[in-house]
C-alpha cells in the first residue's frame, strides 16, 4: 500500500476512525499494531512473516542482553542478531547479486550458480537497521528494552515509516511509549499539512519528472546532450522529491497519530560540499551509518588513513545498502572517495587560506558539489555500467545530435524547485513559512488538491526507495 | 505575496468559513480565467443519438495536453475549414481518427492541409473524429459521403484500430453465428436527469469544470483497473489475430466499395523512435495492413517510410511533443508535414 493510493487514504480513515472510538492507550496501540500489520500485508500478506521473526528475535535478543552480566553472554547474543537480521538481508536481498558476482571465478572450474527466484520483501532494509540498531544500543547500554512485546512490534512495524523509513531508532521512538498518544486536532492538523507538502512533492513533482527521466534513462543513445543534461538534473530532482516527499507522508502520518519521527531531509542540493550533502540527505541512514559503522570501525580516532579507509568502507557498504547491484556500490565509493577528498582538503587547506576565493568560494563550492552528485546519480539510475557509460558519452559528447526534448513540465517543476532551494539558503536555511490566516491555509490545501487533480500525471507510481 | 497578506489582513474580520469560501472562490475564478484564455476550452460535445457524441459548430476548440491548438470547428462540428470546391472540382473526403483530427497542431500544419498546399487544387474534406475507426467511418459514410460529392475517400487507419476490432465495444463489425458480417451500432440513449443537466451545463460553460471532471475520469477508470487487477487478477491480453484481422478489413472493404466512390487507405504508424535504427512500434500490424493490401488489391498509403525518413534526415520524431512524451501518442507538426507531402504526391497522381 502506497501513501499515494486509494486505499492508503481508505485504511488511514479507518485507523484514525478506530482511534477516535477509544480512550484507551492499549486499545489504541492495538489498532496500531493490527494497522501497521495490514499496511505490510496487504502487498504481500506472506512477508508479514519475515518482519514477526525479526521482530521476535531482536526481542528476546536484546531482552537476554538487558537481563545478561556476563559480557562473553551479551556480545554472542548481539552476535547472534546480527548474523540473523544480517543473513535475512543476505538471502533476501543480495543472494543473487552475489551468485552472479561470483559467476567470472566460479565459471573457471565449470560452475554456474543458478539464479534464485527471491523476491525482495518491500521495507526490509529498513526494518532490519531498525531493529539492528534497538538490539546495538541495548547492548551498549543507551537504550533500555521496550516494555512489552507489543511495543516493541509497533516500533519496528509502525506503518508511517515501515517501508521506506525514515529509519526510525529506538531512542527514537521507544521513549515515547512512555506516554500516551490521544488524537490531538493540533496534531492532526499539523499533521495533515506535513503530509499534504509531501503529498505534492510526490504527485506533482517527483511522478512529473520521472514520466521523462525514465524513458531517457531507458535509451540515452537516442537523445541529445541537451536532452540528457536535462534528465540528469530531472532525475536529482525526481528522486529527491519522491524520498522527501515519502519521508514528510511518514512523518504527517506519525504526527496526526501522536508519534514524532525525524527529519530525513534538509534541502541538500543547497550543500557546500559533500560532506554538508549527507549532513542534509536521507539523515536516518547517514546518521544510522555514522554510529553503528564508521564510529564503531574508528571513525577519525586512528589517524588520516584510517579515516579515508573507514569513510570509504562506510560508503560502499551504504551504496551496497540501497541495491544489490555493482552500480549502486560505484556510487556509495564514489560518495567515500568524495568525502575522504573533502576531509583531506579541509585538513591541509586552512579556511584562512580561503579568503582570496571569498566572493567566488561559495557559488564555486556549491556548483562543484552540485555536478559531483549529479555525476554519481548516473550510476545510482542507470540499469547497469553499460548505461551509465553510455548516459556519459551523450553528456559530454560536445555535437551529440539525437531527439531533442525539453518536457515543458519538467522546465516547470525544475524552476520551481530551483526557486525554493534559493528562497531557503537566502533566509539562511530556514523553510518557507506563509503567515496567513487559517482560512486561508484550507483554501490553499483545497487548490493544491485541485492542482494533483488537473496536473499530476496519473499512473500509480512507487517510491523509489520501496525497492531498497 | 504583500497584496495576498493585506487581503487575507483585509478579510480577516469575517467569519472563517466566509473567508475561506471567499479565499476559494477567488482562487476558481482566476484559474478559470486562466484555463479558459489560454489552455482548456469548455466542452464543446453534445449528444448524438447514433454515435454518442458530436462537437458542436463553430466551436472554439482550445487544447494544450498534448501539443497545442487554438481552432474554430466548421459548419459540420469538424477541424476543418469550411468545404469550398477547388477550380478542377477534385475533392478527396478523409475520415480517420485523433490522427487526421490533428487537435494537437495547428490548423495550418494538419497533414490534410499540407496536402492541400502541395497537391495542385485538390481539396480534402476532413471529417475525422477521435476514437472512431472503420465500422464508424463505414455507417458514417453510409450516411454522409453523398453530401460532399468527393472523387476519392481516404481513410486512414492507424496500429490502434486492431486493438478497438477486438475490444471496441460501441460501434462493431462482428460476424454472426452464420459467419455473415453485420454492422452493431448501439443507438445510445441520452441520459436525462437533474446531474446529468447539470454536468452538461457546467462543462458548455467552465473550463476548469471540464478540465477538471475529464481527469477525475480518468483517475476513476485508472483506479478501477488497478484495484480490479489487484483483486481479480491481470486479465489476459486480447490477442489479435492478424488472419481474422485481414478477413475484417477485406469485408469491411467490400463495404466501402458499395458507396461507388474510389477508397484510398491512408495508414499512419507508431514509430520506435528509441530503437536503433527506428522501426515501427507494432510489426504485426502494419503486416497486416500490406498482407491485406496486397491480398485484397486495395490502395494503400503506407506512410512508414516517410515517417522513418523524416526521422533519419532531421533526427527528430514525428510523432510527440514538449508537453507529452516526445517520440510517442500522436503526430507532431513534423510528422504531419512528412505525411502530408507523401500524400499530396500520392493524390496527384491518382487524381490527375
Amino acid at each position: 500500500m502506497i501513501f499515494s493510493s486509494t486505499e492508503f487514504f481508505l485504511f488511514f480513515a479507518c485507523i484514525i476512525g478506530a482511534l477516535a472510538l477509544t480512550s484507551r492507550e492499549s486499545v489504541r496501540r492495538n489498532v496500531l499494531l493490527v494497522g501497521s500489520y495490514v499496511f505490510y500485508g496487504w502487498w504481500d500478506w506472506r512477508f508479514c512473516f519475515l518482519i514477526l521473526f525479526s521482530t521476535v528475535l531482536d526481542y528476546i535478543v536484546a531482552g537476554n542482553i538487558h537481563a545478561s552480566s556476563s559480557p562473553r553472554k551479551r556480545k554472542l547474543l548481539l552476535l547472534c542478531s546480527m548474523v540473523a537480521n544480517l543473513g535475512l538481508l543476505a538471502v533476501f536481498k543480495y543472494a543473487n547479486f552475489i551468485l552472479g558476482s561470483l559467476e567470472p571465478l566460479s565459471g573457471v572450474i565449470g560452475f554456474h550458480p543458478p539464479h534464485l527466484s527471491i523476491v525482495l520483501p518491500i521495507g526490509i532494509s529498513f526494518y532490519t537497521f531498525q531493529t539492528m540498531s534497538y538490539t546495538i544500543d541495548v547492548y551498549r547500554g543507551s537504550l533500555r528494552p521496550a516494555r512489552s512485546f507489543r511495543d516493541f512490534a509497533l516500533f519496528v512495524a509502525f506503518f508511517p515509516q515501515l517501508v521506506a523509513g525514515p529509519i526510525v531508532r529506538g531512542s527514537d521512538f521507544i521513549p515515547q511509549l512512555e506516554r500516551e498518544h490521544p488524537l490531538v486536532p493540533e496534531n492532526i492538523r499539523k499533521g495533515l499539512a506535513q503530509f499534504t507538502v509531501g503529498f505534492v512533492k510526490k504527485i506533482l513533482f517527483a511522478d512529473t519528472l520521472a514520466v521523462f527521466v525514465d524513458p531517457v534513462f531507458a535509451t540515452p543513445e537516442v537523445y541529445s546532450s541537451m536532452t540528457c543534461w536535462l534528465a540528469l538534473v530531472a532525475y536529482a530532482g525526481q528522486i529527491y522529491y519522491d524520498f522527501s516527499g515519502y519521508s514528510e507522508m511518514a512523518i504527517g502520518a506519525g504526527r496526526i497519530l501522536g508519534y514524532e519521527l525525524p527529519t530525513n531531509f534538509r534541502h541538500p542540493y543547497n550543500s557546500l560540499s559533500i560532506t554538508e550533502f549527507w549532513r542534509r540527505w536521507h539523515i536516518s541512514l547517514s546518521g544510522w551509518l555514522r554510529d553503528y559503522l564508521y564510529v564503531p570501525l574508528g571513525g577519525n580516532r586512528k589517524g588520516p588513513v584510517r579515516t579515508y579507509a573507514n569513510l570509504l568502507t562506510t560508503m560502499l557498504l551504504g551504496g551496497a545498502w540501497h541495491g544489490a547491484a555493482w552500480n549502486f556500490v560505484a556510487w556509495g565509493a564514489m560518495h567515500g572517495v568524495g568525502l575522504a577528498v573533502h576531509k583531506f582538503w579541509t585538513a591541509k587547506l586552512r579556511p584562512d587560506s580561503l579568503s582570496r576565493f571569498d566572493l567566488w568560494s561559495r557559488p564555486l563550492s556549491w556548483a562543484l558539489t552540485f555536478l559531483f552528485t549529479l555525476f554519481t546519480w548516473v550510476f545510482f539510475r542507470a540499469a547497469n555500467f553499460s548505461v551509465a557509460w553510455a548516459y556519459f558519452g551523450r553528456l559530454f559528447h560536445p555535437n551529440a545530435a539525437g531527439i531533442q526534448w525539453y518536457y515543458v513540465q519538467v522546465l516547470t517543476v525544475l524552476t520551481i524547485g530551483a526557486g525554493i532551494h534559493i528562497a531557503v539558503a537566502a533566509r539562511g536555511d530556514r523553510d518557507l513559512r506563509l503567515d496567513f490566516s487559517e482560512p486561508m491555509h484550507v483554501a490553499l490545501a483545497m487548490g493544491m488538491i485541485l492542482m494533483i487533480l488537473l496536473y499530476a500525471p496519473f499512473g500509480s507510481n512507487p517510491f523509489i526507495y520501496f525497492q531498497f | 505575496m504583500k497584496v495576498v497578506g493585506a487581503a487575507d489582513e483585509a478579510l480577516g474580520k469575517l467569519p472563517p468559513i466566509v473567508q475561506c469560501s471567499v479565499w476559494v472562490m477567488s482562487g476558481l475564478l482566476c484559474l478559470e480565467l486562466l484555463l479558459r484564455v489560454a489552455l482548456v476550452s469548455p466542452s464543446a460535445q453534445v449528444f448524438d443519438p447514433t454515435y454518442g457524441s458530436r462537437t458542436l459548430p463553430h466551436a472554439r476548440i482550445i487544447q494544450s495536453d498534448e501539443g497545442y491548438t487554438r481552432a474554430i470547428t466548421n459548419s459540420d462540428g469538424y477541424l476543418d475549414d469550411e468545404a469550398t470546391p477547388t477550380a478542377s472540382g477534385r475533392r478527396v473526403l478523409l475520415v480517420g481518427d485523433s490522427y487526421s483530427e490533428a487537435k494537437q497542431v495547428a490548423p495550418s500544419a494538419a497533414f490534410h492541409r499540407i496536402a492541400e498546399q502541395y497537391g495542385a487544387d485538390i481539396e480534402i474534406i476532413n471529417t475525422a473524429r477521435g476514437g472512431w475507426y472503420q465500422p464508424h467511418y463505414l455507417h458514417w459514410l453510409g450516411e454522409n459521403a453523398s453530401k460532399y460529392h468527393p472523387d476519392l475517400i481516404l481513410i486512414q487507419v492507424n496500429d490502434g484500430d486492431l486493438l478497438q476490432f477486438s475490444t471496441g465495444e460501441n460501434f462493431r463489425w462482428t460476424r454472426d453465428e452464420h459467419s455473415a458480417w453485420a454492422m452493431r451500432v448501439p443507438h445510445p440513449i441520452q441520459p436525462t436527469g437533474s446531474s446529468y443537466r447539470l454536468r452538461q451545463w457546467m462543462m458548455h460553460h467552465s473550463s476548469l469544470f471540464t478540465f477538471a471532471y475529464r481527469r477525475a475520469k480518468i483517475l476513476l477508470t485508472q483506479e478501477e483497473q488497478r484495484l480490479k487487477h489487484k483483486f481479480v487478477g491481470v486479465p489476459e491480453p486480447s490477442s489479435s489475430d492478424s488472419s481474422d484481422a485481414v478477413e475484417w478489413m477485406r469485408s469491411l472493404h467490400a463495404e466501402f466499395l458499395r458507396l461507388g466512390v474510389p477508397i484510398v487507405y491512408l495508414y499512419i504508424p507508431q514509430i520506435s523512435y528509441d530503437k536503433t535504427p527506428a522501426e515501427p512500434k507494432y510489426p504485426d500490424s502494419w503486416r497486416m495492413y500490406q498482407e491485406f493490401a496486397s491480398d485484397t488489391e486495395v490502395d494503400l498509403l503506407d506512410a512508414t517510410e516517410v515517417l522513418l525518413n523524416s526521422f533519419a534526415e532531421s533526427g527528430q520524431p514525428g510523432h510527440g511533443f514538449h508537453n507529452s512524451v516526445m517520440g510517442g501518442g500522436h503526430m507532431n507538426a513534423r510528422g504531419h508535414l512528412a505525411v502530408g507531402r507523401f500524400l499530396a504526391t500520392a493524390l496527384r497522381e491518382r487524381l490527375p
